[in-house]
């Protein structure tokens, strides 16, 4: 049986992967590639920040639901572990949950429709007892832990605090050990029923298959699988003032040196899918040449000892948020944050110049075609395009569209001094 | 995709795979030698100061910007252990031939570049390193000592190792400690480094579809400094008495629990694969004993694994927890390897273990740097060998070769890290 099918081609890369809509509504996509581990993620757009109710009678999700349900969706009806059948076939599986996503992935360099077939059922048919959940709180309150034992994730989540007044992005992805005490099967049944649905979910498969034959295995493992004639519960919405909620936030740690995140908010979010991509492709090119270890001034702080080597800048756009996160350690972060909105202003000042921006591009261009060597970071990285409605090969084009006023015009909209913040952590006093 | 092995007329080794697989190439150059306290941070410095700028690219400023120009070409460092040696080594990732005009493509000006920064780092006053960059190095140094807290994890690993291998080599820091950052002085890191031109043994590895020859007299043409034979007498073996024990404190919501185990199995030991596989069976990955009795079935903690290091014969079982469990998972874990040694091993566990570390091998295939990793740490320890080949072995691994390899390993340190801090403090 052929199916309908849509093809995206690049002849500057000679790849090629084709989507096609299995009749519940979910789209699947598949990306051919001659290497030895097929890698597949099954994602529903349900994270950290989706808290609203699932269902009129109930009140909000707590906080860590999605992660939680991440957890507890590997637990089979049986009592085993989804990871056991994995292991059973030769396969590698493993899940994440981020602010806006859950994600279920497994890489096979054998039998990779086998494990393609097990991930599909796992992810569709919950199970949950209150035995297995009062398990879990305990595992994941452990994780807890052990996430606010490591300083680098204490830093990122006080910088998110000090950008954001309101917005769940500046919760905790795991939530807290008070919050996940209050998760109960049904709870995660109504967060399965409302969010795993065809509608809110994707299918990736990069690797050595046809499209054809992953078809087949998602059409009968997907069977009985349809849309609930319930909408979904609709996303809240928390709007944000373009100024950072906090200039600063400090916290003490086990830190050797202060280590330090910058925050800029980002708040004029385009809503094309379109605008959004070009958005993000100039301002990674804005971050190489601002921050980048090839620019003056990484190289004028580390020079003058005035941060450590590691020392990095990365742009996150999500639906209805984005930032940056400028990232170091030093030993005084005020005088850093000082040195780089004097930076800023020289250069907003100067403009950027041919030489840098032509840098920064053949910089990014060069990383996109690099990311094509593993199966794992296609997979990542078509997940990321596809829900963002863009086609994956459309990058490369999209980079020869960003040209320099256009990198300019956002240092100067973005990069406003009111929508920064500093996050802190500091050594303990001995 | 199977390596070639080629001699270069400096007396150094090349490990070359031909693959026309990746979108880009590798170019590596690793320098091995005896881990030892009196030379381990100064050879660190060498590594960091080669970074900093070269004859002719005399700042990283310059030399990143090179960097770019030859399309982001990705220079990374690294200062590993295998086993009692310290491999300092330059990895090179840059675009195929085919994204940039065909022909050699990038190769002959990244081995120029791999060339600098091994052999023309840039000088300063009366042949020393420049003094700038080296008092700017030696605070990175004292930074990256004192971090060690940042990680309580890897905090206690380390603790761990040291004393499971207290008095060798393998104990060793590889940064070493902050006492000694002081007396470093340029001069004295020139001297190093050109002592590491004949203390060093030398292994290339390139990952790409450019011909052997091509890439032999790039190499030659490239680096005429001669190489030492590798040095690849680690010490193996088993632990005798009882465990040693440490504890330290620290103000942490967990404590962090690290147990070492070793053994005096070498990897040219006929139970070299089993011992593998005994590490996948015990907590090598979320199929293991570890994962699913330890943390799953008792509920003890979320991280629970372990590490094998074959290359000195050492296992690292590692886990966080409330403090007060410290005791349960501790016998939790140690029962675990008991059973594992009495030979409670069930048909799934072994086939898992099998099955999984077929696919990691397997998968080592889809990426040029795990191939470069694995061949040249195996040429290193003087036992060239193919992916396949070792994947092959370990497939023919048996249950009663892994219950006689774990006769073979004995838990012989326990390092406790212990959080402090109260519930109250945590929740702040």
């Amino acid at each position: 049986m052929t199916r309908p099918v849509e093809v995206f081609e690049s002849t500057l890369l000679g790849e090629q992967y084709v989507r096609y809509l299995h009749k519940s509504g979910l789209p699947v996509f598949v990306f051919p590639k001659k290497m030895t581990a097929t890698y597949a993620l099954f994602a529903t757009e349900l994270g950290a920040v989706d808290n609203a109710p699932p269902t009129g009678g109930m009140p909000p999700l707590p906080d860590g639901t999605a992660h939680f349900l991440e957890h507890k969706l590997f637990t089979n009806e049986d009592g085993s572990d989804a990871f056991e059948d994995f292991s059973a076939i030769g396969a590698d599986a493993n899940a994440y949950t981020s602010h806006t996503r859950t994600v279920y992935l497994f890489s096979a360099t054998e039998q990779p429709l086998a494990a393609l077939d097990l991930l599909v059922r796992f992810v569709t048919n919950p199970y949950f007892t209150a035995e297995t959940v009062a398990k879990e709180q305990g595992i994941i309150g452990e994780e807890i832990r052990m996430c606010r034992d490591n300083p680098y994730d204490r830093c990122y989540y006080n910088m998110l605090c000090g950008l954001y007044e309101r917005h769940p992005v500046r919760v905790d992805i795991a939530g807290s050990e008070a919050s996940i005490a209050r998760i109960t099967p049904e709870v995660l049944y109504a967060a399965h029923a409302a969010y795993y649905r065809p509608d809110n979910m994707t299918l990736v498969v990069c690797g050595d298959v046809t499209p054809e034959a992953v078809f087949a295995v998602v059409d009968k493992a997907l069977a009985d699988w349809v849309l609930p004639k319930v909408q979904a519960p609709a996303r809240t919405h928390v709007a944000e003032a373009p100024r950072a909620y906090l200039s600063r936030t400090e916290e003490t740690g086990q830190v050797a040196k202060p280590i330090f995140s910058i925050g800029v908010k980002d708040t004029a979010i385009p809503a094309e899918p379109a605008a959004r991509l070009v958005r993000d492709a100039a301002m990674a090119i804005l971050n190489e040449v601002l921050f980048g270890a090839s620019g003056e001034l990484y190289n004028r702080l580390f020079d003058e000892g005035l941060i450590s080597p590691e020392f990095s800048a990365n742009y996150a756009l999500a639906r209805d948020f984005a930032f940056n996160q400028i990232a170091g350690e030093a030993d005084d972060p005020d005088a850093v944050l000082a040195r780089v909105l004097a930076y800023l202003k020289e250069v907003k000042e100067k403009g950027i110049s041919d030489a840098d921006f032509d840098r920064a591009l053949h910089v990014e261009y060069a990383e996109y075609i690099k990311s094509f060597d593993s199966t794992e970071e296609i997979a990542n990285t078509l997940l990321s395009f596809v829900t963002e409605g863009a086609d994956y090969f459309s990058y490369a084009d999209v980079l020869q569209t960003v040209t320099r006023p256009m990198v300019e015009a956002l240092l100067a909209e973005v990069f406003d001094p009111a929508h920064i913040t500093l996050s802190v952590i500091v050594p303990r006093k001995e | 995709m199977r390596p070639e092995i080629y001699t270069l007329a400096s007396g150094a080794r090349l490990v070359y795979i031909a693959t026309d697989r990746f979108k880009s190439e590798l170019l590596s150059l690793t320098a091995a030698l005896p881990l030892a306290a009196a030379t381990a941070q100064e050879n660190a410095m060498v590594l960091s100061l080669a970074r900093r700028g070269t004859v002719t690219y005399p700042s990283q400023l310059l030399l990143n910007r090179h960097l770019d120009g030859l399309y982001s070409t990705c220079i990374s460092t690294a200062n590993r252990r295998t086993g009692d040696m310290q491999a300092l080594s330059f990895t090179a990732d840059f675009l195929g031939a085919r994204f940039v005009g065909g022909g050699l493509g990038l190769l002959p000006q990244v081995a120029a570049v791999l060339a600098e920064l091994w052999q023309s780092p840039c000088q300063g006053e009366a042949g020393g390193y420049l003094s700038a960059y080296v008092e700017s190095e030696k605070q990175v140094l004292l930074d990256a000592i004192r971090a060690r807290i940042n990680a309580p994890r890897a905090y206690a690993r380390t603790g761990c190792r040291r004393l499971l291998c207290e008095n060798e080599p393998f104990a060793l820091s590889l940064i070493g400690e902050a006492d000694t950052v002081e007396a470093l002085n340029g001069k004295a890191l020139a001297a190093r480094h050109q002592a590491l031109f004949t203390s060093a043994a030398l292994v290339f590895c390139y990952v790409g579809a450019t011909p052997a020859r091509e890439v032999i007299a790039l190499l030659d043409a490239q680096f005429a400094v001669s190489a030492a034979p590798t040095p690849h007498k680690t010490d193996f073996h088993a632990h005798m008495g009882a465990p040693r024990e440490a504890t330290e404190e620290m103000p942490l919501a967990q404590g962090k629990l690290s147990l070492g185990f070793r053994t005096d199995l070498a990897p040219h030991d006929a139970l070299s694969a089993a011992l593998v596989v005994m590490n996948e069976i015990y907590g090598g990955s979320p199929a293991s004993k570890l994962f699913l009795n330890v943390r799953e079935r008792r509920s003890l903690c979320y991280s629970c694994a372990s590490t094998l290091d074959i290359y000195k014969g050492v296992m690292f079982a590692d886990c966080g927890m409330r403090a007060e469990n410290r005791a349960l998972c501790e016998e939790a874990m140690l029962s675990e390897f008991a059973a594992l040694a009495r030979g409670e091993i069930s048909d799934t566990e072994f086939s898992a273990a099998k099955r999984a570390l077929a696919n990691a091998y397997r998968q080592s295939h889809d990426s040029a740097a795990a191939l470069a990793r694995f061949h040249v740490g195996r040429l290193l320890v003087d036992k060239p060998e193919f992916v396949d080949d070792w994947r092959e072995a370990i497939s023919r691994v048996t249950k009663e070769q892994v219950v006689a390899a774990a006769a073979r390993v004995a838990h012989g340190a326990t390092f406790f890290l212990s959080g402090t801090l109260t519930d109250e403090e945590v929740e702040e």
